[in-house]
């Protein structure tokens, strides 16, 4: 499948989008029904999936983290051996997420591992506590995040990887984690919605209870696949490096069809103001991730132009949970959202 | 009527700086076109030709109309050039929206949060929005965005005009410049947006009010954190038996400090007189023991207790003390906590001296005069030691005090039936040890003592130590052991090193000290450094934990004998920095014999008077109302701080009373809302800070505990923390006083190799350099701190020319360091104070700040009259920042010039008030003010407090940024209040001030040289 989704042109993924789109739309909303108060943190993880980039979910323990991502994933019909799920901590050696050394081959002077069924075959991969690593897990996460690929007796190979969510309870400060942070361009946070939803929620977790009981996942329904999305991100991806001419013949690029020249002029006041008020800054890497963000998320919820309403993804840019919840409260206002 | 051509615009430019043409003519509209030779112009009124010739003008035809633009003046020419990023918050902005748009424009503003707001529609279809602090997103998002640039003048965002300084517009006119061209508008009026806002209609539903029902809240006892001493003792059951016991016991000078009062049922009732320098320490058996109030004295209170729940001064004094010439006790009705109680009044002038008691109770009965010829003889008990040492330290101990053995404990001497044939000086036996006790012993009466204080005062004495150590035995007789250890330090820190652990020996046998506990008080603790001078080290591991309610002398006693004692010169040197930092500035009351902070006066009034003035300015703080900004965090949380701040003022004062009662608001106003690690951080740092004041400590670093909390926040909590600290003085969090304490924070480490030889060969190194980097600099000043310092005299001209690559803050810092060093040595200042005085011109106020901090060091070394020189001439210096002005001043004050320093005073005071200027700069201008008031002339102080609280209090609140912790404009302004009128140096009189720098001058000599 995958071979044949590299060979489709951006015609004939044109032709496919309108129903991509819609598929993974009902996606998204279907799964939001079997949570209270989450479907933003939903559209986020679509979001990040169709732009494969990493996606940290910080807050503290019962807040549905792990829910969320396992749902997801059953919800896309990942199969048990494209998906690989640890917690990590302090003690977790680098075999136990990047597979064991091949005794076999060792004796033959070979370093290599035994990497099915680990990070490196999965096609999604969820990583609790992510930030409680050891230096060692860190840097082959590092390598993993930044360029796909893993080493095998010290030739690089390239990983399954296509979708990674992570969890923490606590973002740390500790220098020797800020490169780790950092690959997290998106950090979501995941609150309890007990004072907000307290009776939705007591409906919702007995609902839940039962169907674990009785053995049931409603929510894999089946609407999209992860073929699905990776076949939207190809498309948006092809979509975004293709230049048009236009009626003056002039080179029209994305930006000139999909991102306004207002809303480009209101994303850097946003950025800046939140440099200079408040010392947010967005690095020039963020930067070009933001704009494929962007781009992604409006494909997604209304299908065309950038609008001011996508830059609401901005406030997922903070770096420490008291950032996240600056933005959280500053950016509607900015946008004029509290009027 | 023909064009002239200017070659470009920078031409132009130089013709209007040049002032070369009238006003009438440059200031008038005038036709222009560019042209391949350069700018033509065509004035619309008549030339002075020759005049435009001798300026390189040259002469052409007439423009036409069509291919020509108009320009109102001629400086609009001279285009506009790329300006600098202006800092944030911009004090002030003018807006230009169109005026469908104004209502949307105005809006928005407000939802982000910036309230200030005034209106002026123009003729032409649009609007000019004037906003104070304008949020950064809308100016750079609106199109048309002015900031002032000069009177009247406006300048678009991220332009700069070359002629915008020397523009005067029109009268009423105000002129906005852009690239687009210039804009002439009316300068008002403005309307402010309160009154041009229409509020929507709101349905409204009127209650009929009703006189509330009176609230009786019954008042009870309970225990009290800070027990007060005792002070009056009631005696219901076998009074006149028990006092005649205590008459007959009590030395004949004791007794004339005790009063008495007999009811018609017996009752009798004991006190102190008011003349009495102390209060007794009596054990009365049976008797119920009071203690007066600390904020009322004609109240008593069932000693350990307090009212509850806390009352203002004057609600209490008008609920259960209200007549002022009885005495009001609490009398306990239960044993039940809390406790309830009734109030039993006498008169307070029914108390008679105790020694009239023999006539009370002799009248007519011949036993009691009995009585009154025994209490005769022992009239000199106090010259009288019968005893030897070594049976003193077999006697039994006393409970009269917690923690001190007392007289009883000395078996007294038989009476003697004919004292004035046995004077007591021929009886007094020499203590084995301490030569000087013996006539310390002999010869104090209050007379006596009065002459030493008054001697040490003037510094007239010739032999300090010996003047100390009398007072040691005075104060001990009277019962004030604090007072007694205060001049045992300086007494033994007079004293030659090699003679001190004998002195020490005996004075603390003579107190006669109880066991120290596990909690023992401050002037307990004091006790036990002169125990562990005399050899006893049991208690150092104790002593060790609990030096920050030490005082300055007696810290330094112990660290010297810890050093000395374990060979350990890290100890040594990190005592002199924990001193040096103690020295600096700030003056610690816990280091000022009473005898000193009386002078002139009397520190108990004037701290008084400042303590209600403090607790009157709380009660208008939480009583007046503000307008508060949208954006503005919780108020209770933010109210919370204001309250650790007052409860901090309160310490300074020692108003602990106070203090307690905002410390409990302060918990009540906080409730559950203030969690996780900013607030954790903030406020145990506050209450850390709160306890320290109120042991008369100064702000030094915080405790190891809180520096790791605070190195362990995260990035954004420490910046929350930082802004908190910028605001708040009491937190103390960065000291900026030196370079030092900068480059501390650096993270510069203790050298390993501390010998002197290896710390002159890195200085020297450092010093070696021609052009030595600011880094290496901090380095040098920093190992010169370590050194002994007549190491330094050779140095010291080289440290002060390396300050040379220093600039600004660092510069000034760095000055005061050497300067400092300087002193402590003799060393010659001159070059110094002059590099001192150089950086009075500079344009940043650093220089003054430190001549403000080291005045008493400039006045003593003879540089005042230079300085202050500089000063002056600083202050004329024309467009100096007020805030800059007001700092310089407040110097010139520090230095004597109290008619510059108030004038400018009173100007900063009207513009801090002043609706018109920013609330940055007016809390700015308010901290300044009230910092140097406090200092100069608490009177002004507390006249500026009440000003600035009803002009500048109700506007105050936060609309910058986003702040969820805390309103930081609101709490800048309380401790501005709280430093005004909480400055310790206010209660002192010039003498006391002159004692107090002379002897913090000694102290660092005598600690440098003994570091040596």
């Amino acid at each position: 499948m995958a071979s044949a989704l590299e060979s489709m042109t951006l015609p004939e993924l044109s032709e496919r989008s309108g129903a991509l789109r819609d598929r993974i739309n009902r996606f998204r909303l279907a799964l939001g029904r079997f949570f209270v108060g989450k479907q933003d943190l939903i559209d986020l993880m679509c979001v990040a999936a169709l732009a494969r980039e990493p996606l940290l979910l910080v807050g503290p323990p019962g807040t549905a983290k792990s829910d969320l991502v396992l749902k997801f994933r059953d919800a896309l019909g990942i199969s048990e051996a494209d998906y690989f799920e640890y917690t990590l901590t302090r003690f977790t050696e680098p075999s136990e997420v990047m597979g064991p050394i091949d005794v076999a081959e060792l004796k033959e002077g070979r370093y290599i591992r035994r990497v099915q069924g680990r990070l490196p075959t999965s096609r999604m991969v969820f990583l609790d506590e992510v930030f409680k690593s050891n230096s060692a897990i860190l840097n082959s996460l590092l390598t993993i995040i930044n360029e796909r690929k893993y080493y095998q007796d010290g030739t690089p190979l390239p990983v399954a990887l296509e979708v990674l969510f992570a969890a923490t309870n606590e973002i740390p400060e500790l220098s020797d984690l800020a490169a780790l942070r950092d690959r997290f361009c998106l950090k979501a946070l995941c609150e309890s919605v007990a004072q907000d939803h307290f009776l939705e929620l007591i409906d919702a977790g007995l609902a839940f209870s039962t169907y674990k009981d009785l053995g049931q996942k409603p929510w894999a329904e089946g609407i999209a696949s992860m073929e699905d999305f990776l076949a939207a991100h190809r498309y948006l991806s092809l979509s975004m490096a293709a230049t048009r001419v236009g009626p003056e013949g002039e080179v029209l690029r994305d930006r000139h069809l999909f991102f306004p020249e207002a809303r480009l002029q209101e994303f850097r006041r946003l950025l800046e103001t939140l440099a200079r008020e408040d010392g947010v800054f967005v690095s020039d890497r963020k930067i070009v991730k933001l704009y494929r963000l962007l781009r992604t998320r409006a494909w997604l919820l209304h299908g065309g132009r950038v609008e001011r309403d996508d830059f609401r993804l901005l406030a997922y840019l903070g770096d420490t949970v008291e950032e996240l919840q600056l933005l959280q409260d500053k950016l509607p206002r900015l946008l004029g959202f509290a009027e | 009527m023909r064009s002239w051509l200017a070659p470009d615009a920078a031409f132009v430019e130089a013709v209007l700086r040049r002032g070369g043409l009238p006003d009438a003519l440059t200031g008038a509209g005038l036709r222009w076109a560019r042209s391949e030779e350069g700018l033509r112009l065509m004035p619309s009124r008549s030339v002075d030709e020759r005049r435009l010739l001798e300026l390189g003008l040259r002469p052409g035809p007439a423009l036409v109309e069509s291919e020509s633009k108009e320009a109102s003046c001629w400086a609009e020419l001279v285009p506009c050039e790329p300006g600098p990023p202006p800092e944030l918050p911009v004090p002030q902005a003018l807006f230009r929206v169109s005026q469908d748009g104004l209502t949307t424009f105005v809006k928005r503003l407000l939802h982000l949060g910036c309230t200030d707001q005034s209106l002026l529609v123009l003729s032409d279809g649009t609007a000019l929005v004037r906003a104070v602090e304008p949020p950064y997103f809308s100016l750079i998002s609106e199109a048309q965005v002015y900031l002032p640039a000069a009177p009247f003048v406006w300048v678009q965002w991220g332009l700069r005009h070359p002629l915008a300084e020397v523009l005067r517009p029109s009268a009423g006119a105000s002129v906005l410049i852009a690239d687009a061209g210039w804009l002439h508008v009316p300068d008002g009026p403005f309307q402010e947006l309160a009154a041009s806002l229409e509020l929507a209609p709101v349905a409204k539903v009127s209650i009929a009010a009703r006189p509330p029902p009176r609230i009786e809240v019954r008042l009870q006892l309970e225990p009290s954190s800070a027990p007060a001493p005792d002070a009056l003792w009631v005696l219901r059951q076998d009074g006149a038996s028990t006092v005649e016991r205590l008459a007959a016991e009590l030395p004949s000078a004791a007794l004339e400090d005790l009063e008495f009062f007999v009811a018609e049922d017996g009752l009798v009732m004991v006190r102190g007189s008011r003349r009495a320098p102390a209060q007794p320490a009596l054990e009365l058996p049976g008797a119920e023991v009071y203690a007066a109030h600390p904020r009322l004295e004609r109240l008593f209170l069932p000693v350990g207790t307090e009212v509850a729940p806390p009352l203002r001064l004057t609600q209490l004094r008008d609920a259960l003390a209200p007549d002022p010439e009885q005495l009001s006790l609490l009398v306990p009705q239960s044993e039940a906590r809390p406790t309830p109680f009734r109030v039993q009044t006498v008169a307070d002038d029914a108390f008679r001296p105790l020694s009239e008691w023999v006539d009370y109770v002799a009248a007519g009965e011949p036993e009691a005069m009995e009585g009154w010829k025994r209490s005769l003889q022992f009239e000199f008990q106090p010259f009288v030691r019968a005893q030897t040492w070594a049976e003193a330290e077999e006697a039994q101990p006393s409970s009269r005090r917690s923690w001190r053995r007392q007289a009883e404990a000395r078996p007294e001497p038989e009476p003697d039936p004919e004292p004035e044939a046995a004077p007591a000086r021929a009886a007094l036996p020499s203590p084995p040890r301490g030569p000087a006790l013996e006539a310390v012993l002999t010869e104090l009466t209050p007379a006596s003592v009065r002459a030493v204080e008054q001697r040490l005062l003037e510094g007239e004495t010739s032999h300090p130590a010996e003047d100390w150590f009398s007072l040691v035995g005075a104060y001990l007789d009277a019962g004030r052991e604090s007072e007694a250890g205060l001049a045992l330090g300086h007494g033994l820190l007079a004293t030659p090193r090699a003679d001190r652990s004998e002195r020490a020996r005996a004075w603390v046998e003579r107190a006669e000290l109880a066991p120290l506990g596990a909690d023992p008080e401050p002037v307990r603790l004091r006790w036990a450094v002169f125990e562990l001078l005399a050899g006893r080290e049991d208690d150092l591991p104790l002593l060790r934990t609990r030096t920050e309610g030490l005082d300055t002398r007696s810290f330094w006693l112990l660290w010297d004998a810890v050093a000395r004692r374990e060979d350990d010169a890290l100890a040594r040197a990190r005592a002199v920095d924990d001193v040096v930092e103690r020295l600096r500035g700030s003056l610690a009351p816990r280091d000022v014999p009473a005898f000193v902070r009386t002078e002139g006066g009397g520190q108990g009034l004037a701290a008084d008077a400042l303590a209600a003035a403090l607790a009157e300015a709380r009660e208008t703080h939480f009583a007046t109302r503000r307008q508060r900004s949208p954006l503005e965090a919780p108020e209770g949380l933010t109210q919370g701080y204001v309250e650790l701040g007052f409860a901090w003022g309160f310490g300074r004062l020692g108003a602990l009373g106070e203090a307690r009662a905002a410390l409990r608001s302060s918990e009540a106003r906080f409730g559950t809302a203030a969690e996780g690690p900013v607030h954790a951080f903030a406020r145990a740092a506050l209450l850390e800070r709160i306890a320290a004041a109120q042991a008369g400590a100064g702000a030094g670093r915080l405790s190891e505990p809180l520096e790791r909390a605070y190195a362990e926040l995260a990035r954004m909590e420490r910046y929350v923390v930082d802004r908190l600290a910028e605001a708040s003085v009491a937190i103390g969090l960065r000291s900026e006083a030196d370079a030092f304490a900068r480059f501390g924070s650096k993270g510069l480490e203790w050298p390993e190799d501390l010998r002197p030889a290896s710390l002159l060969s890195v200085l020297d190194a450092c010093l070696d350099d021609a052009f030595p980097e600011p880094e290496e600099v901090l380095e040098a000043l920093h190992l010169a701190r370590l050194l002994p310092p007549h190491h330094l005299a050779d140095r010291l001209d080289g440290l002060g020319r390396a300050c040379g690559a220093l600039e600004g803050p660092a510069k000034a810092r760095g000055l005061a360091s050497v300067l400092r060093l300087a002193d402590a040595v003799d060393a010659p200042v001159a070059n110094l104070v002059r590099d001192l005085a150089e950086l009075l011109g500079a344009d940043e106020p650093s220089g003054a700040k430190v001549v403000f901090e080291l005045a008493p060091l400039l006045e003593r070394r003879g540089a005042a009259a230079e300085v202050r020189a500089a000063l002056k001439e600083g202050l004329h210096r024309e467009a100096l920042p007020l805030e800059h002005r007001l700092v310089m001043a407040s110097a010139a004050g520090a230095l004597g010039e109290t008619e510059a320093s108030h004038r400018w005073a009173s100007d900063a005071l009207g513009l801090a008030a002043a609706t018109g200027t920013p609330m940055a700069t007016r809390l700015q201008l308010a901290r300044v003010l009230l910092r140097g008031l406090g200092r100069s002339s608490p009177e002004l102080a507390v006249a500026a407090v009440r000003r600035l609280q009803a002009e500048l209090l109700p506007q105050v609140t936060d609309s910058g940024s986003t702040n969820t912790h805390f309103c930081r404009a609101l709490i800048h302004f309380a401790e501005s209040v709280v430093v005004g009128l909480a400055t310790p140096d206010g209660l002192l009189g010039p003498r006391a001030r002159r004692f107090l720098d002379a002897e913090e001058h000694t102290l660092r000599q005598a600690i440098l040289a003994e570091a040596d």
